[in-house]
């Protein structure tokens, strides 16, 4: 702010409005209706009960478990989907980025479950993952892998896996696409030096590729991550949260909370929780990858 | 949208709607046999009687509207929102028979999915920003006293005369009233049923202990004992409810404090887990069913009992059913010495706060829980009615046959609980009953868990 006003004064400010209007309107008003929503106790079945209760949402929130095993379930959904999203990623951006014969088919082919519906993907998914009907229990068994067909979703140690599973179906095209944008912007003369010095397979990979595409990893690894965050729609559709909460993420949970509950002090406490989460780990991401001055600049 | 400044300042009076439908009603219900037969698909009548009907229902309206309707139900575009209804004419007919009988009043419908949850936020959504847009709502039994308690619908008492208050099951009005008043009409009902193959099991089960006697006795590979919806979603809680009430249990005690973990909860909730890991008569994959995925089982041949709603007889006796006149309906079994207790269901007409012409919302409201509509309803749809004296209807009895059930069912049918509240309470026990469902937990503490959750969640009354 400073440095616009040095430079050119009350006529920068107003060429600025706009965008600051904009995003004040659309982004800064709400959550801070939000923020001020989760200090009252909103009950619109009981509207007599309406109170300040200054922290008693947050504290709520705190003492009960079913808060901590949401934040739980959905921190191990982001850290499990989205390393598996992008080490796949990564393998997949290298093998189309080679040159072979229907690469612009692989390509686009690679795209499908990207541009699927979640909540078609998650109904496909849930058939895979039928005891009966599924794919997935015929070719284990075929395999000789299970001895029994598995409940895949109606069990708490196999629901979330299977939850992640359909998830890096889907977003794994995703990143291979940014990493193979990444790739691609690696200059020719880079691949002959390599080449030049002796790197091939993994020490090509380790020294060469990964270094330069660190950017790209970069940008993959906090989309995914902010994404996977807030995963809804995929896990609402196979399991409802279910069995016993076992999928039950922190957007589920706030759903249930504002629309069924109708609690909306404590569903607007809980987004605003996750707003400070994600926006937590947005910064530890963001200084992993770029170091302190990026960081810095951006959260500024 | 059609606004008249007039039709909305003179609606308020409930003066003009007393006479009619009660003179109305005996007109409606005597243009019924111009519209006897069927029009489901499956069995659709001539289309000359198809006509009739129409012709019928109109001249009812007629005489329904003539008798009292004056002048302030004009000249307004009226908005249902309901679940999307099936795909038969019968409530393009009705809404047309409405309009025809009510110069002036268009009817626009607002097709909901079929999800309650998803028609449940939609509606909470509409109702907090007060939109006037939508007149009526088609809401589940479970959220009528939390809409009266927000103050998104409207009292009916000053609507509803006493004889057209007498025609409704006594018990069915209950779910609807909320702090002495109705708030609703019920336009149809569901109650929990036991279906079961006659073609195996002579006679249904009194008890759930006979039921799991015969179930092990004749399940074998492809073919379980016993089907129910074991989801972590409303289902569960209503299956759970069921097994609480036949016990001589209940959620919460007369002071409004959480009741389950007694003696009646624990029995029943350790059947529930029983049923899938002890007796083993449900399969493991019940903890991912809802209605539908369990009625496939059952529709499948897959199962020797199942519990349902009422409206899974229609889908029972369909013609791409495997299970086809090989199914008996039956109460829900008791336990103990206690007849068993089905849930109360089904879906309810209100009119919002906000409408600009309640008085025609009303009037929409009065038609579609009329004798007329809902024996139209019933015999093309299979939908269960709410009127006592439909189920002394010969016609609709031979549609429906399983009415004979529900007729004796319903006066004692029991609502879940009646509380501005109980979509809170239900989240809270779909996470405990499913826990011990999947057995990370035991009956005991999930009981007690939900218990002590329930205590610091439910306001008292």
């Amino acid at each position: 702010m400073s440095l616009a006003r040095r430079a050119a004064g009350p006529a920068a400010l107003l060429l600025l409005a706009p965008a600051v209007a904009l995003v004040a309107a659309l982004l800064l008003v709400p959550l801070a209706e939000a923020l001020r929503l989760s200090l009252y106790r909103v009950w619109l079945q009981a509207p007599a009960e309406r109170a300040f209760v200054g922290l008693e949402n947050y504290l709520a929130l705190f003492a009960a478990s079913r808060f901590w095993n949401a934040l739980r379930v959905t921190l191990l959904f982001v850290a499990v989907s989205v390393v598996l999203e992008l080490v796949l990623g990564l393998g997949l951006a290298l093998l189309l980025h080679r040159r072979f014969r229907g690469r612009g088919a692989a390509r686009a082919a690679c795209l499908v479950p990207w541009a699927l519906p979640t909540v078609v993907s998650a109904l496909m998914w849930g058939w895979i993952f039928h005891d009966r009907y599924g794919i997935a229990n015929r070719l284990l068994l075929d395999l000789g892998l299970l001895d029994a067909p598995l409940v895949w979703l109606g069990a708490p140690a196999t629901a979330l896996g299977a939850a992640i599973v359909a998830d890096v179906w889907k977003a794994t095209p995703y990143v291979a696409l940014i990493l193979l944008a990444g790739l691609q912007g690696i200059g020719e003369e880079v691949w002959e030096a390599a080449r030049l010095d002796g790197a091939t397979g993994l020490s090509l990979l380790a020294r060469v590729i990964l270094p330069l595409l660190r950017p790209a990893l970069g940008v993959a690894l906090l989309f995914r991550a902010l994404d996977a965050f807030r995963v809804f729609d995929l896990i609402y559709v196979l399991t409802r949260g279910g069995p016993g909460g076992a999928t039950e993420t922190l957007a589920l949970l706030t759903y249930q909370t504002l629309f069924q509950d109708l609690d909306f002090g404590r569903g607007s406490a809980l987004s605003v929780l996750m707003f400070a989460v994600n926006f937590a780990l947005s910064l530890v991401l963001l200084r992993l990858l770029f170091g302190r001055g990026e960081a810095g600049r951006v959260a500024r | 949208m059609v606004v008249n400044g007039n039709s909305a300042r003179r609606v308020s009076s409930p003066r003009m709607v007393r006479g009619d439908d009660v003179a109305g009603r005996p007109a409606a219900m005597g243009a019924s046999p111009n519209g006897n037969r069927s029009s489901a698909q499956d069995r659709a009548g001539p289309r000359r009687l198809g006509a009739l009907r129409v012709v019928g229902l109109r001249l009812a309206m007629l005489a329904a509207a003539s008798l009292g309707a004056g002048p302030a139900a004009r000249a307004a575009e009226i908005t249902i929102a309901q679940f999307r209804q099936r795909e038969s004419p019968v409530e393009r007919e009705l809404l047309a028979a409405f309009e025809a009988a009510h110069p002036g009043v268009r009817v626009r419908q607002r097709e909901m999915p079929a999800s309650s949850d998803v028609q449940h936020q939609q509606f909470v959504t509409w109702l907090v920003a007060g939109d006037p847009s939508v007149d009526v709502y088609l809401i589940d039994v479970i959220w009528v006293a939390e809409f009266a308690a927000a103050g998104w619908i409207r009292p009916l008492d000053a609507f509803l005369a006493p004889a057209r208050r007498a025609e409704f099951f006594p018990s069915l009005l209950r779910a609807m009233t909320y702090e002495g008043k109705p708030f609703a009409l019920p336009r149809f009902t569901e109650n929990g049923l036991l279906y079961y193959r006659k073609d195996l099991v002579p006679a249904p089960p009194a008890t759930w202990d006979e039921l799991v006697a015969l179930a092990k006795r004749h399940q074998r590979p492809g073919l379980a004992g016993f089907v129910f919806q074991g989801l972590q979603y409303e289902g569960l809680v209503v299956n759970f409810l069921e097994h609480l009430w036949a016990r001589g249990g209940d959620v919460l005690d007369e002071r409004g404090r959480a009741a389950l973990h007694g003696p009646a909860g624990l029995s029943a909730l350790t059947f529930l887990v029983d049923l899938l890991h002890t007796h083993r008569i449900s399969p493991p994959g019940v903890t991912t069913y809802m209605e539908r995925e369990s009625l496939q089982e059952f529709l499948e041949g897959r199962a020797v009992f199942h519990r349902n709603w009422a409206y899974a007889w229609s889908q029972v006796e369909r013609q791409d059913s495997k299970v086809r006149g090989r199914v008996g309906v039956a109460p829900l079994p008791g336990a103990g010495g206690r007849p068993g207790a089905g849930a109360l269901g089904g879906w309810n007409l209100a009119v919002s706060r906000f409408t600009r012409h309640p008085e025609a919302a009303w009037r929409l409201v009065d038609w579609l829980t009329s004798g007329a509509a809902q024996r139209r309803k019933a015999l093309g749809e299979g939908r269960i009615p709410t009127l006592r004296a439909l189920y002394a209807d010969a016609e609709v009895l031979r549609a429906n046959p399983h009415l004979a059930v529900l007729r004796t069912l319903l006066p004692a049918a029991r609502p879940r609980p009646v509380s501005p509240f109980y979509p809170r309470l239900s989240g809270i026990l779909q996470g405990y009953l499913s826990r011990a469902l999947a057995r990370t937990t035991t009956p005991q503490d999930a009981l007690a868990g939900a218990a002590a959750e329930l205590d610091r969640a439910l306001p008292r009354p």
